[in-house]
Formats: structure tokens, C-alpha cells, sequence
């Protein structure tokens, strides 16, 4: 595993480098960012919402070919300031959507904010709970660099009714020695007149898939902040198309 | 054009035009330590598959009597150049046939185009 992740370790190292004589141009850059509030980067998220795009393949300068997970993440807008438990969450949107494809609730609460109709709506941790939050401010995929380690938050594909094999990685049987044809099924499920009947939790068949699904430890390789993409190494949970949260790593 | 087209358009590299059936020689940049060196390998193209930036070539030779075949991938950035030798007429896209054939049998008859 080590040697798989050094590729990486040495594209984040490339990427400081490239970093530090860009210093002086992004300095250049904050100075419209500060005049202009719409986009402001002055709020640190755990995370953002935005689209799976598909997959792709990367290839580094030393031939390194990298399968890459393109997200169209955000632009999503700052909505209103939570605190609960001394923990204190910024509710973002993301996604235009139609009027009249919302209710009227959330469309009234985004009239009270003064926000344009919004699909999708979802909470995530304010790292700097101090900041000033004015509704509507634009935030970009600029919170993430490339280097970074993110989790990665989606529905998973729904397989349908599934076997034990698939479902819960059973080896299944032997497929010689005369074994009936029954290769793929589980086995024994139980045990005798002790204890009579089978334990709770007992892995079998059944719905698998389609359920909010985690990965960790994914990192990112590059950001287009003109396009609003991230690019991700490894896969990603989810079908084509679907609602990701992209967060930063709960690992340290 | 979609988001992954546009992307993969960005990193395709200019490659000249061949076809399975061509003999072709393919620069290939190896890395010893701090030196780089390059290696040329070269053969007949049995296939070109894939598409886009996942495309990739074979190339096949006879190498002190052993039938040798590299997959190399069409746009990495290792291939220095691909220098082509000879034009092939063949009259499929997939040369694999060609494995089972003694060197005798393997010639290709050069394209008169």
C-alpha cells in the first residue's frame, strides 16, 4: 500500500513547489476577491455539495496513469448560520432549480433570505463560527487544494436483490467434489437444539445497495476553479450524475 | 462536448497516423535512477484500442526467436516518438492471428498506397 501512495506524496510535493513562486499572483488575486464579497473565501467549510461527473484516467509526467473521478463541485450558496450544541453549521445550497418545481416552504424560506430557488439544501460544520455570513455569497471549489484528503459522502448504486457473495463477501462453496449445484448459496445458517433458532443479524440475501455510502481517504489531484472541478483520485460512491458531499478527511 | 471529452481532449497528444499492420518503431523514455534514456522498440502494430486518451497500441516482434508484444499507452507521456517504417496492407483491424504463425508466414505485404 505504501508504494501505491507515493506517486501521489510526490505529485502533493510537486504541487507545494509549484505553489511557492505562484505566491506572489494569488496574493495579486485575494485583493478582488476581498472587494468583491460575492465569492468569499474568508469561510472555511467542512465540505460542499456537488455533482459526479464520470470517470477518466490521469497520466503523470513519469507515466503514472491515475483513474480520476471528475465532480462538478458547487458553486454552492451560503444560507443561513446554525448553532447547536456549541457547534455552529452553515446551511448551503446547490443547484438552480424551476419555482414551481419546489414547495412552498422552501421557497418562502429562501424569499425570507433572499436567495434565488434552490434544489438541494444540506448543512455542513463552519470551522470559523465568528465569520459574518450575508445569504447568497458564492463558495467556490477553491477551499480544496490539490494534496488534500477528502471523504467522500454519496448514495450508493442500488444492486437489487443480491446474494450472500456479492452482499455480504461470503466465499461460497467448493465447485468440485461433488458439491450440489449450489456454488453460490451461504451454507449452514444455524446450529442445533442449541439455541433452537438462528441468531439475530445472520448475513443472507436480500436488498443491497442504494444507501448512503462513505468513502475515505481520497485525494484530490487537481482543482479548475474556472469550471468548478475537482478532480479526485480512485472511485467514487454513486451513479453518474448523482448528489456527492465532498469533505475534508476526519482523519487528521 | 461533455465535461470528461473536454477534459481528455486537453491531454491527447499529437500522434501520426498508422494503422495494425504497420511496422513501427515506438521511443520510449525509461528512467534508471536520476538518468533517463530512451529505448526503441520496434515491431509490427497487431492493435490499436480504446479510445481517446485510453487508447493504446501492440506492438509485436521476433526477438532472438521469441514472439515479443508491448501494450503501450498511445498518449503517454514516456513515448518520445512513434516513428512509422513500413505500411502494411491487411485487411482486418486486429492482427492477433498473427501470433500463431511462424515468422515465414507472419511477413506483410507493404501497402502500395
Amino acid at each position: 500500500m505504501p508504494e501505491k501512495e507515493t506517486p501521489v506524496k510526490k505529485e502533493a510535493k510537486k504541487a507545494e513547489v509549484k505553489d511557492q513562486p505562484k505566491e506572489p499572483i494569488d496574493e495579486g488575486k485575494s485583493i478582488p476577491v476581498d472587494m468583491a464579497p460575492d465569492s468569499d473565501s474568508s469561510i472555511k467549510l467542512s465540505g460542499l455539495m456537488g455533482t459526479k461527473i464520470g470517470m477518466t484516467q490521469t497520466i503523470m509526467n513519469d507515466g503514472q496513469i491515475i483513474p480520476t473521478t471528475i465532480i462538478k463541485l458547487g458553486p454552492c450558496l451560503a444560507l443561513e448560520k446554525k448553532t447547536k450544541n456549541d457547534k455552529t453549521s452553515l446551511k448551503i445550497g446547490y443547484l438552480d432549480a424551476k419555482p414551481r418545481s419546489l414547495n412552498k416552504s422552501k421557497l418562502s424560506y429562501l424569499a425570507k433570505l433572499n436567495v434565488k430557488p434552490i434544489k438541494y439544501i444540506k448543512e455542513f460544520d463552519l470551522l470559523n463560527p465568528e465569520v459574518e455570513i450575508s445569504p447568497g455569497t458564492e463558495i467556490k471549489v477553491d477551499m480544496f487544494q490539490p494534496g488534500d484528503v477528502t471523504d467522500i459522502t454519496s448514495k450508493s448504486k442500488g444492486k437489487g436483490f443480491s446474494g450472500v457473495i456479492k452482499r455480504h463477501n461470503f466465499a461460497g462453496m467448493k465447485h468440485t467434489h461433488g458439491t450440489p449445484q449450489n456454488q453460490r448459496s451461504g451454507g449452514s445458517v444455524g446450529s442445533c437444539a442449541y439455541p433452537g433458532r438462528i441468531w439475530k443479524g445472520q448475513k443472507m440475501p436480500g436488498r443491497y445497495g442504494g444507501g448512503t455510502s462513505t468513502t475515505q481517504g481520497l485525494k484530490v489531484l487537481k482543482v479548475n476553479l474556472n469550471e468548478n472541478i475537482i478532480f479526485i483520485k480512485g472511485a467514487v460512491p454513486g451513479s453518474n450524475g448523482s448528489i456527492v458531499y465532498v469533505n475534508h478527511t476526519r482523519k487528521g | 462536448m461533455n465535461i470528461i471529452d473536454k477534459i481528455e481532449q486537453e491531454s491527447l497528444k499529437e500522434v501520426p497516423l498508422f494503422k495494425a499492420g504497420d511496422t513501427v518503431s515506438v521511443h520510449y523514455k525509461i528512467k534508471e535512477g536520476e538518468k533517463e534514456r530512451i529505448q526503441i522498440f520496434e515491431g509490427v502494430v497487431i492493435a490499436r484500442s480504446g479510445s481517446s486518451i485510453r487508447e493504446t497500441l501492440t506492438v509485436r516482434k521476433i526477438s532472438h526467436g521469441i514472439g515479443t508484444e508491448r501494450i503501450f499507452p498511445l498518449h503517454s507521456k514516456q513515448i518520445a516518438k512513434i516513428e512509422i517504417k513500413k505500411r502494411g496492407r491487411i485487411r482486418r483491424a486486429k492482427l492477433y492471428y498473427m501470433r500463431g504463425l511462424s515468422k515465414k508466414a507472419s511477413r506483410i505485404k507493404e501497402s502500395t498506397k
